[in-house]
């Protein structure tokens, strides 16, 4: 029997070779209806749209309770953003939102919004949070919903703000949670190694009313990833056609850009105890004039990593559950970047799952 | 079967070889030294040109821009501490009423 390959040549097909004009004229035809669109800067995709009350503010903060009628749980969440970005990362888009999630899932989803820094801010150290905003938002979530003692969730920064937190005031936090937080700052790259000692000198990045610029924050994030913008708008023009991927690339980006300027004195305290001495990889960190150790948290620990996270490298998260006082700790590492952990298809299939499990696991459910 | 454009593919193959080896670039101690090495220069050009326009302007009694911005760093500073205070009276003025009503 003669020997026949299984490989079967390229052909020129007439009816393939239409269907692609075809697709390739409808889709041009979609790509500059979306790219009027969007130069207009119309059809906007509303972010942060699940109703939530703001139920006190304090300074420029604002601590904001979702509204549900499915609470099955009696421990409230609480989320920490980071000093730097929106939080309403953390309810994006219809669909797209962990808050979203986290209510379906039957818990009592707190967000703290830290505001837009100004001159007034530009003495807030990292004490000002941990010691001062934070126990007061905590108490207000306690004579707000009644609770002994609440789960605290931090990301990105927020998560060493929780940290640093926690460790002063354990109780009343029944669980803590970090999202994308750095521990050891030596693999954090150029955030950390471009104002090394000898280098730039903090000082001078702080700008006028004492913060440092939100466009030096963005340029700093750029910098990690300085394809990023090619890809993205490559990425733009080659997805156009797509009505969801515009909505999605217009809520990343705005968001993206979105950065908010860094209080002067908590920016300089970073960078002095985390980044030039790595201060939070030793456990012990000097915050408003006392030692807090990590080691005094005791509390059930869960951090969160994104093992292609390019802003919190996954060498740069991992380890602090070893360094947390906590008998019940584990870290969950997920196939994701920095914003992936929570935003996005992937994330409410490897990410929110495990989240929600664990906090329901460590919860008090309601009678 | 592989749907992506030729432009696209040969995009994300450069992408892939350039943007992994930028990425790697910027990490190395010898980006950060030349960018902050750069960063400074920026920085001494920039005060050297405000130094100058400020003698020019000086010379005419005109105050020059690094003037107005010390000036707004002074009042800045007034105005926090002025909003600390303010708010310490009003903690203790709340305390005060709390203790009333108790």
């Amino acid at each position: 029997m003669p020997e026949t390959s299984s490989a079967t040549p390229e052909t020129y097909d007439p009816a393939e070779f239409a269907r692609r004009v075809q697709r390739d004229i409808e889709r041009n035809f979609l790509r500059f209806r979306n790219g009027i669109k969007l130069a207009r800067g119309s059809h906007k995709p509303g972010l942060g749209l699940t109703p939530k009350d703001t139920i006190w503010t304090y300074d420029k903060m604002q601590l904001w309770r979702y509204r549900s009628d499915q609470r099955r749980y009696t421990t409230p969440v609480l989320m920490v953003m980071s000093l730097v970005s929106r939080s309403y990362i953390f309810d994006l888009r219809p669909g797209n939102s962990l808050v979203e999630y986290m209510l379906k899932r039957g818990f009592d989803v707190f967000v703290i919004d830290w505001g837009i820094p100004d001159h007034l801010d530009a003495d807030n150290s990292i004490s000002t949070y941990t010691d001062d905003y934070l126990p007061r938002a905590v108490d207000v979530i306690l004579r707000t919903t009644g609770a002994d003692d609440i789960t605290m969730n931090g990301y990105c920064f927020g998560g060493v703000l929780a940290l640093m937190h926690v460790a002063a005031h354990p109780e009343p936090i029944r669980n803590l949670i970090t999202m994308a937080t750095p521990v050891d700052t030596t693999a954090m790259g150029p955030m950390t190694n471009m104002t090394a000692e000898g280098r730039i000198d903090p000082e001078t990045l702080i700008g006028d009313d004492g913060n440092v610029p939100a466009s030096v924050i963005e340029s700093g994030f750029k910098m990690l990833k300085p394809t990023g913008e090619i890809a993205d708008y490559v990425n733009l023009w080659d997805n156009m056609w797509n009505d969801d991927y515009m909505e999605s690339y217009q809520a990343m980006t705005t968001w993206g850009r979105d950065q908010i300027p860094f209080p002067g004195a908590a920016f300089l305290e970073n960078v002095h105890l985390f980044g030039r001495q790595n201060l939070l990889k030793s456990g012990t960190v000097p915050i408003g004039g006392r030692p807090v150790h990590l080691a005094d948290i005791t509390c059930p620990f869960l951090s969160i990593i994104g093992e292609k996270d390019h802003i919190v490298p996954m060498a740069g998260a991992q380890g602090l559950a070893d360094l947390v006082g906590s008998t019940d700790k584990s870290e969950l590492i997920v196939t994701s970047g920095h914003v992936g952990l929570f935003v996005g298809r992937s994330a409410q299939k490897k990410t929110l799952p495990p989240l929600c499990d664990w906090i329901e696991r460590h919860s008090e459910r309601r009678p | 079967m592989d749907d992506r454009a030729s432009w696209r593919r040969m995009f994300d193959a450069w992408n892939e070889q350039v943007g992994t080896r930028l990425e790697q670039v910027v990490r190395t101690d010898a980006f950060a030294d030349q960018a902050s090495w750069v960063a400074e220069l920026n920085r001494r050009r920039t005060a050297m040109a405000e130094e100058f326009s400020r003698r020019w302007l000086h010379l005419w009694n005109v105050p020059a821009a690094s003037d107005i911005a010390a000036l707004k760093r002074q009042i800045d500073s007034l105005d926090r501490q002025l909003y600390k205070a303010s708010k310490m009276l009003q903690e203790v003025r709340d305390a005060g009423d709390l203790k009333r009503h108790a």
